[in-house]
């Protein structure tokens, strides 16, 4: 008998939307999509947004011309307006072993739930959303889209997605930075287990590349606590290393290795103004992406 | 360090148990898919080593709250002597004191105002004093039972007094420490201490004289090294102003009773004395003028006609030390000396007689002692003889000397030749005309030709022979410019023979002129121990147990000729018990003589007494009972909860 196949729906977290529907996500940063959307554009258009006059050239189309400025100065002037835009949102999802981990739901299976509901909502506002597994860069989901039918490609590809592997995030990193265009939104969902050194040059390697970055850092309970009463035989998911280890023993010395690890990766991201939300599975899903929704770098308010 | 429950040892093996339930715990892992292995692995590279330690520190800690407990249980004791570790059972040390009765103990001490025997019972008493649990085993010089001393029976003041009480008896304390140590091997006891309380006495201790006894004593010391401790207290008497009176020998005549007297003085000063003789109920006065420290005296006591009290008791005035202010005698059914003269010179035997009779009551007898029975010897004191062969009579004079009994000798008269020479007698000597043989030597100082009381020397000066017969036997009283023996005499079981080597006869010498040869008859008259004349017995000797049971005449009644000096009452005869003379002695023995004689290392001179002498063994259960609950709170910090661990 057939394990029961999980439909697409189940990536989309109802409770989630019901929080996070009524206030549209929008960039902070200049966005530079192809239609018009809720995001500011790099570029100037015929918004109701005022801008700012400029001086006339010869060749700027005649009809921005304001002539009421020019019967009280008899000096050309154009009126210009800001331009909205939509964005391109582009998730990573970290297909690594590690993600495997969790203990009553797994990093990557609370990820996938991340992306479906995100995906929901950027798509619900015009944006235009792509779906990358780590390793998987250059798949058939790598397009960012912003039609309808994009949302149940990405539910599919979430569906088919297995965490195996152990592609480090890092390098997926740098290349969904070179892959995706300028100024488009990234969302990595990982749980980030790479050298923090290398993290921090993705980071600023996507920042070099004008793009938003929202990091999801996925953390399950036990990792967090790492509250372990007998000694243990530790089998990596990666590559199966054993680590024999008494955790009363090494608790403190972990405790503060991750709280470095995520310090470091805090840091970068301070550096390069993106947004960091460390996550723990155990939370609902609508609990975890609340601090995303009130996100100063990433809020509703302009 | 030993215990009282080595047993208890055995739950040593506990200790293995937190070692096994340790290693089971590792054994049992639990296996667990990780992600996050980079943190694990860098977390056990950066434990530390305390991290580790601490890791171990629990484990530990059980281990040694469990050898505390172990500890505690067998109950360890801390004592000198068998070395801080040791696992053998506990064996409690045992205090011994050996308390010098002697007479010379009643003395009065140098610290304090009071006897050396008190000074003794108050030193015993605080060791009970200050450790109330702890038993005292005491013996005493008496030879008696041991008396087993504690606490509560310090308070039964009755049976310490009577164990306490001065004597009159001398002391043998070789042989007292030789009981002891008997009494502990038979009594199986381990570990002791031998207390010895004296005053020291030169008398007391016979370190010339007892050294088998001291050879004994060394060797039982170190067959118990560790085990058995030889402590010796001192006890220093006062140096003040002390008489005391002793009667050497008593010399009885007809109607009258002389006793020779030694007065001792502890300081050498002028003084009138007067000395009360008790006959019976009659007292007698006498004033004494003293002027040396050892005055000997011989008063002539006037026996009444009918004397109904046949006692009689000396005093001089009492002093610190009232015990050796008095002297007792007896005076009834004693006989005057009787002497047998026999020589084969009738000449000698008349100038014999004539230099024996100046004592008036003495009773001489002639008698043949070829024919005469041993058993005539029986009433005999003194045998004076000339020219008899001994050997042939050899049985019954040996009999006669070694009970007591004393011969003067002289030589044949005839002149030895070869074929008839005796064995005590060596071949005559004659001497030319012209040249005599002289006495040039002799003991001046002491003895039978000691100078006289004026110090006037004897008149060897004037003496000359031509003829001598020399002695075989004997050490050598007085001798010839020639070295040649003039006089000796050999000791023969309890009685003396002396040689003289030369004839009173004028073809010989001229010693029938008497100047000399009646002094030196007379001095050995009084220096002879009559074997049929007893006057006192001496407390504490053999002989007077035989009189146990008698009733004090004089002084307290529940004195005993044993331990008492004084008159007894016995099956309807009277005798008179007196200290042993030489409790006189002033002389004592160092620390450096004792030390040496004894020669090991079991022996410390204790000079002052103080309570970390006798007991040094300790329980130490406080200390394991604290180690362990110390080892079980830190290992229950080491085992708490991290978070609890943090919160405090």
């Amino acid at each position: 008998m057939k394990p029961p196949t999980p439909e697409v729906n189940h990536y989309i977290d109802r409770a989630a939307i019901k929080t996070l529907m009524g206030t549209p996500q929008v960039s902070t940063t200049a966005m530079e999509g192809t239609v018009s959307g809720y995001h500011r554009n790099s570029l100037k258009g015929s918004s109701v947004e005022f801008s700012e006059y400029r001086e006339y050239t010869p060749g700027d189309d005649l009809k921005r011309l304001d002539w009421r400025v020019f019967g009280r100065t008899e000096r050309f002037y154009l009126k210009e307006f800001e331009a909205d835009t939509n964005l391109h949102c582009h998730f990573l999802l970290d297909s690594s072993s590690s993600m495997k981990f969790g203990n009553e739901i797994s990093k990557f299976e609370y990820g996938k739930k991340i992306i479906g509901t995100l995906s929901f909502l950027f798509l619900q506002q015009g944006d235009a959303v792509g779906m990358h597994l780590s390793g998987e860069i250059s798949s058939a989901t790598s397009i960012a889209k912003r039609n309808p039918a994009q949302l149940h490609t990405v539910l599919q590809a979430l569906l088919y997605g297995n965490a195996e592997g152990d592609e480090k995030i890092s390098s997926s990193m740098h290349e969904i930075a070179e892959s995706s265009g300028v100024r488009s939104l990234i969302i990595i969902v990982s749980d980030f287990l790479d050298d923090a050194d290398a993290i921090m040059q993705a980071i600023h390697h996507c920042k070099e590349r004008k793009q938003q970055l929202v990091l999801f850092h996925l953390l399950d309970e036990q990792e967090e606590n790492f509250d372990f009463r007998q000694p243990t035989r530790f089998v990596d998911l990666e590559n199966e290393n054993v680590v024999i280890s008494d955790p009363k023993t090494v608790r403190e010395e972990y405790l503060h290795a991750l709280k470095s690890h995520i310090s470091s990766i805090r840091k970068g991201c301070m550096e390069t103004q993106s947004s960091y939300h460390k996550i723990t599975t155990k939370l609902c899903l609508s609990d975890g992406l609340r601090p995303f929704a009130t996100d100063p770098n990433f809020s509703s308010k302009r | 360090m030993s215990f009282l429950q080595p047993l208890a040892l055995l739950g040593l093996c506990l200790i293995l148990a937190p070692v096994v339930i340790h290693l089971l715990n590792l054994l049992r892992y639990k296996k667990q898919d990780w992600a996050a292995t980079q943190f694990l692995l860098k977390a056990e590279k950066k434990s530390s080593k305390f991290s580790r330690l601490r890791h171990w520190l629990p484990l530990l800690l059980r281990i040694l709250a469990l050898l505390a407990l172990t500890f505690l249980a067998a109950r360890p004791i801390l004592h000198e002597g068998t070395g801080w570790w040791s696992l053998s059972a506990y064996q409690p040390g045992t205090v011994v004191c050996l308390l010098d009765r002697s007479s010379s103990m009643g003395r009065p001490s140098a610290q304090a105002n009071q006897s050396l025997q008190d000074m003794a019972q108050k030193q015993i008493l605080s060791v009970l004093r200050d450790h109330p649990k702890q038993e005292i085993i005491l013996f005493d010089t008496l030879g008696r039972e041991p008396l087993i001393i504690n606490d509560t029976m310090v308070k039964s003041q009755v049976i310490l007094d009577k164990f306490f009480s001065p004597t009159d008896t001398s002391a043998h304390l070789p042989n007292s420490i030789i009981h002891v140590m008997k009494w502990l091997e038979r009594e199986s006891i381990g570990k002791a201490k031998i207390k010895v309380y004296s005053d020291m006495q030169n008398n007391s201790w016979k370190l010339q004289n007892s050294a088998e006894t001291l050879a004994t004593i060394r060797h039982a010391l170190s067959r118990n090294y560790k085990l058995w401790e030889l402590q010796v207290h001192p006890l220093q008497s006062s140096t003040s102003m002390n008489r005391s009176i002793a009667i050497e020998k008593i010399f009885k005549g007809i109607g009258y009773i002389q006793p020779h007297l030694a007065i001792d003085r502890s300081k050498n000063i002028q003084e009138t004395i007067t000395l009360e003789i008790d006959v019976g109920e009659r007292t007698q006065t006498l004033d004494l003028n003293l002027s040396a420290s050892k005055n000997l005296l011989s008063p002539k006591i006037r026996l009444p006609a009918n004397n109904d009290s046949p006692w009689v008791r000396l005093r001089i005035p009492l002093d610190s030390a009232p015990f050796d202010n008095t002297a007792y005698f007896t005076t009834d059914s004693q006989e005057p000396k009787k002497i047998l003269v026999y020589a084969e010179d009738k000449k000698v035997e008349e100038i014999i007689v004539a230099a024996a009779q100046v004592k008036q009551d003495l009773v001489i007898s002639l008698i043949d002692l070829t024919a005469t029975k041993p058993a005539n010897l029986s009433a005999v004191d003194l045998i004076i003889a000339q020219g008899i062969n001994f050997e042939s009579h050899s049985a019954s004079l040996e009999n006669f000397v070694k009970k007591g009994g004393t011969v003067i000798e002289f030589p044949p008269s005839a002149l030895i030749n070869p074929s008839q020479r005796q064995v005590s007698w060596h071949f005559a000597e004659l001497e030319n005309i012209s040249r005599v043989f002289k006495v040039q030597q002799w003991n001046q100082e002491t003895g039978i030709l000691a100078n006289t009381s004026g110090g006037q020397p004897l008149p060897f000066s004037y003496f000359e022979t031509r003829k001598r017969v020399l002695p075989v036997h004997g050490e050598t009283l007085a001798y010839y410019n020639d070295g040649k023996p003039f006089l000796t005499r050999e000791k023969k079981g309890k009685g003396f023979h002396f040689y003289f080597s030369t004839l009173p006869l004028t073809s010989w010498s001229n010693f029938e002129e008497g100047f000399l040869l009646v002094p030196i008859i007379q001095r050995i008259f009084q220096t002879i121990a009559s074997p049929n004349q007893e006057f006192f017995k001496v407390c504490g000797r053999y002989e007077s147990l035989e009189y146990q049971g008698a009733l004090p005449v004089t002084g307290n009644p529940q004195d005993s000729p044993i331990e008492n000096a004084g008159i007894y009452q016995i099956n309807q005869s009277t005798i008179a018990c007196n200290r042993p003379l030489e409790e006189n002695d002033l002389t004592y023995v160092t620390k450096q003589e004792v030390i040496e004689s004894l020669s090991s290392n079991n022996i410390q001179w204790l000079a002052q007494s103080s309570p970390e002498d006798v007991v040094k063994d300790e329980e130490l259960w406080k200390v394991f009972l604290l180690l362990a609950i110390g080892f079980l709170l830190t290992e229950a910090f080491f085992s708490l909860p991290p978070r609890l661990k943090a919160a405090r």
